[in-house]
């Protein structure tokens, strides 16, 4: 029985496919400029179909998630990203009971029982500064690709104080450090940027509480600097799944998996 | 939206409304509102003065003195329910050219904004009170420095004891005396009585509306309770928000007798402290699409007592009742206001969840989100859903934001159900 999970994420659709345990593939389609769900969704399941060589009629159920889970016309079901992620991060991580996702313009903290069920969530307010177009623009401000940023951190010896309200303090804030007599090293602003966001983050899951295991997701989970700021910051070590991104899609399999066959 | 317009604007909610609304008290509600405005528009051609008040005054002692009292907060609020909240947006962009930071809390921005823009009338004069909002202590103040008026402001005292209500007494006995003197009128305490009579009656029959409300399933749509509450605060005292109440009364006796008109009920949900008035659509399509249904709002509730309005003494029962009535008793003194009031009608209520807004510009109520939250999990086992949000200003976090974020909480709330009923 082969399923697929698609996540509508902001600036990126996330195919997987599905087929027992195993994951025969995953796509990541990066949206550009199309405001149509359906075509986004299709082009990231073509992805995903070619990559695992397999057809469109082979896939038996169809769930999609995330915010615009609902453009996507073809999905049997939509389910929304906070059961999706739950689903997802239990399944590679059983004995997870909070799960933090990072996206380009979300987060969200989620609490899960034993049974990876979402006892609490907690998402963050309309702010940039707590989601990864946060990190992005402070990437784009030093003038570093956001692989280079990420990896920085790490020889930081200091922090610089960053600003955790807005992405436009904080980056006059950045600017001014770069501009000191002597300027501060980038290692630190970057190390600094890095413990603003998750001072924000914990603060956000704080309000429904962090109980170990963490495991992270989210393409914030990919930046080193930020997964080590954030383990210093909690004094726990965090999850992060090989492909923090696909979870919440993976997640979404998962469930079309159980409704083509329902636990009896 | 000067205030022609928003008359206008109420008048052509009346019509709609008269077209196909099936309930007379939809109908009454506007016309009731259509009334006050009326008043207010004609008070200065009439002779008599305009007054801006606070969102807690006691409206009972204007309405002796025959002065329409303007509840800046509500009519804000009003504005936003019928012309929409992007109206706002002149008004914010006036007060922030006036040097208010974005951090005040919107309403008071909107106010002092529309001062500006001259969509509210100069008051004669301006009546605030010290209840539990500190910004409207220093926005009234604004406001009296802008429009160059007297004000008077009622110091309201934080414990609900003897020596408390004996105080507030006194204060409204002040307020009493710079009405005489800036009306030139002598303050009948006759009249006083009648108008307290007529709010004990409002009042008792709100009361009996909230227990009603306790039917299991929901009587009706939850989404006007919001309107009720605010219809209370502006018109208690007088005879038409009684009759209002009557009429509302019967209606929900008997929806009840008939049933529910909701044709399922799967999540029942108390309300607590703000909302995003500018998605009162929410109430509908969480009703319609998920079975959730708001069965009580904090705000809406009175305090716990089982006190009776005493028209014979009415400074001393208003004096009271500043403690007790909706909209203040969860929020004047101690956070366990509103932790024992959200505790009492999660439990009353029977609710499966809560749902909490933080009005991101207020900081009277959103320190307790903690507290509140962890109480109804660890007392009653019912998970919160907390949203910031600004209640007048949708780009804070828009409808569907809203809406996205909640079908998640809503999602968890079926899992946990399937959970326990496996």
């Amino acid at each position: 029985m082969i399923v697929a999970g698609i996540d509508m994420g902001s600036l990126t659709t996330k195919v997987v496919i599905l087929e027992g345990n195993n994951i025969l593939a995953h796509h990541i389609h990066i949206l550009i400029s199309s405001k149509e769900g359906v075509i986004d969704a299709q082009k990231a399941i073509d992805g995903a179909l070619r990559d695992a060589g397999l057809s469109f009629d082979l896939i038996q159920y169809i769930v999609s998630t995330g915010f615009d889970r609902k453009s996507v016309a073809f999905a049997n079901k939509q389910r929304t990203e906070a059961s999706c992620l739950a689903k997802g991060a239990h399944w590679l991580f059983p004995s997870a009971r909070t799960v933090i996702d990072v996206g380009a313009e979300t987060s969200t903290t989620l609490k899960l029982n034993e049974k990876g069920v979402v006892e609490d969530i907690q998402g963050n307010d309309k702010c940039a500064a707590g989601a990864g177009i946060f990190l992005d623009a402070m990437a784009e401000l030093m003038q570093l690709s956001i692989e280079d940023f990420s990896r920085l951190s790490l020889n930081a010896k200091e922090k610089a104080k960053i600003t955790n309200t807005c992405v436009v303090f904080a980056e006059s804030e950045v600017i001014s450090h770069i501009h000191k007599k002597p300027s501060v090293p980038k290692n630190d602003i970057i190390a600094g940027i890095h413990e603003s966001i998750v001072e924000r983050i914990i603060g956000l899951s704080a309000r429904i509480g962090i109980n170990k295991d963490v495991v992270l997701t989210g393409g914030v989970a990919k930046n080193i600097g930020f997964v080590k700021a954030l383990e210093e910051k909690m004094g726990m070590k965090v999850s992060v799944p090989d492909e923090p991104q696909i979870v919440a899609a993976l997640g979404a399999a998962l469930i079309a998996q159980s409704y083509v066959s329902p636990r009896e | 939206m000067k205030m022609e317009e928003f008359i206008k604007a109420v008048e052509g909610r009346l019509q709609h409304l008269k077209s196909y609304s099936t309930r007379k008290s939809q109908e009454l509600y506007f016309e009731l509102l259509l009334e006050y405005y009326q008043a207010i528009n004609k008070a200065k051609q009439e002779g008599k003065p305009l007054a801006l008040v606070g969102v807690f005054s006691p409206k009972e002692i204007f309405y002796a003195m025959d002065i329409v009292p303007l509840d800046a907060s509500f009519h804000l609020t009003y504005v936003g329910f019928i012309g929409g909240c992007e109206v706002f947006k002149d008004y914010l962009e006036a007060a922030a050219g006036y040097g208010l930071p974005i951090e005040t809390c919107s309403i008071h921005r909107i106010l002092i904004g529309m001062v500006i823009k001259e969509a509210i009338s100069p008051p004669d004069f301006i009546v605030g009170t010290s209840h539990a909002c500190d910004g409207e202590i220093k926005a009234f103040e604004t406001l009296t420095d802008l429009c160059q008026c007297p004000d008077y402001f009622l110091d309201h005292p934080y414990r609900a004891d003897a020596e408390g209500v004996e105080y507030y007494k006194r204060e409204m006995e002040g307020l009493i005396q710079f009405l005489e003197e800036k009306t030139s009128q002598k303050f009948d305490f006759n009249k006083l009585k009648e108008v307290v009579e007529l709010s004990k009656q409002a009042t008792d029959l709100y009361r009996q509306i909230n227990e009603m409300r306790k039917a299991v399933p929901a009587p009706m749509g939850s989404g006007e309770f919001f309107g009720i509450l605010l219809l209370y605060n502006i018109l208690v005292g007088t005879p038409g928000l009684v009759k209002y109440f009557e009429i509302l009364r019967n209606e929900i006796k008997e929806q009840l007798e008939k049933g529910p008109t909701l044709d399922r009920e799967n999540f029942r949900v108390v309300f607590l402290y703000s909302f995003p008035f500018y998605a009162m659509e929410f109430f509908e399509w969480m009703e319609q699409e998920y079975g959730v249904v708001d069965v009580m709002e904090l705000m809406s509730t009175f305090g716990y007592t089982e006190e009776e309005m005493e028209p014979s003494s009415p400074l001393d029962t208003l004096a009271k009742k500043s403690f007790y009535q909706p909209l203040v008793s969860p929020i004047v003194g101690s956070t366990d206001n509103f932790v024992i009031t959200a505790l009492r009608i999660a439990r009353d209520y029977r609710a499966d969840a809560a749902f909490f807004g933080t009005h991101i510009g207020c900081k009277e109520a959103c320190a307790t989100v903690r507290i509140v939250k962890d109480t109804l999990r660890r007392e009653l086992g019912i998970p919160t859903y907390v949203i910031d949000h600004d209640p007048l200003v949708p780009s804070v976090t828009p409808p569907d934001v809203i809406k996205t974020k909640f079908e998640g909480f809503i999602e968890m709330l079926e899992d946990l159900k399937l959970e326990q009923e496996q």
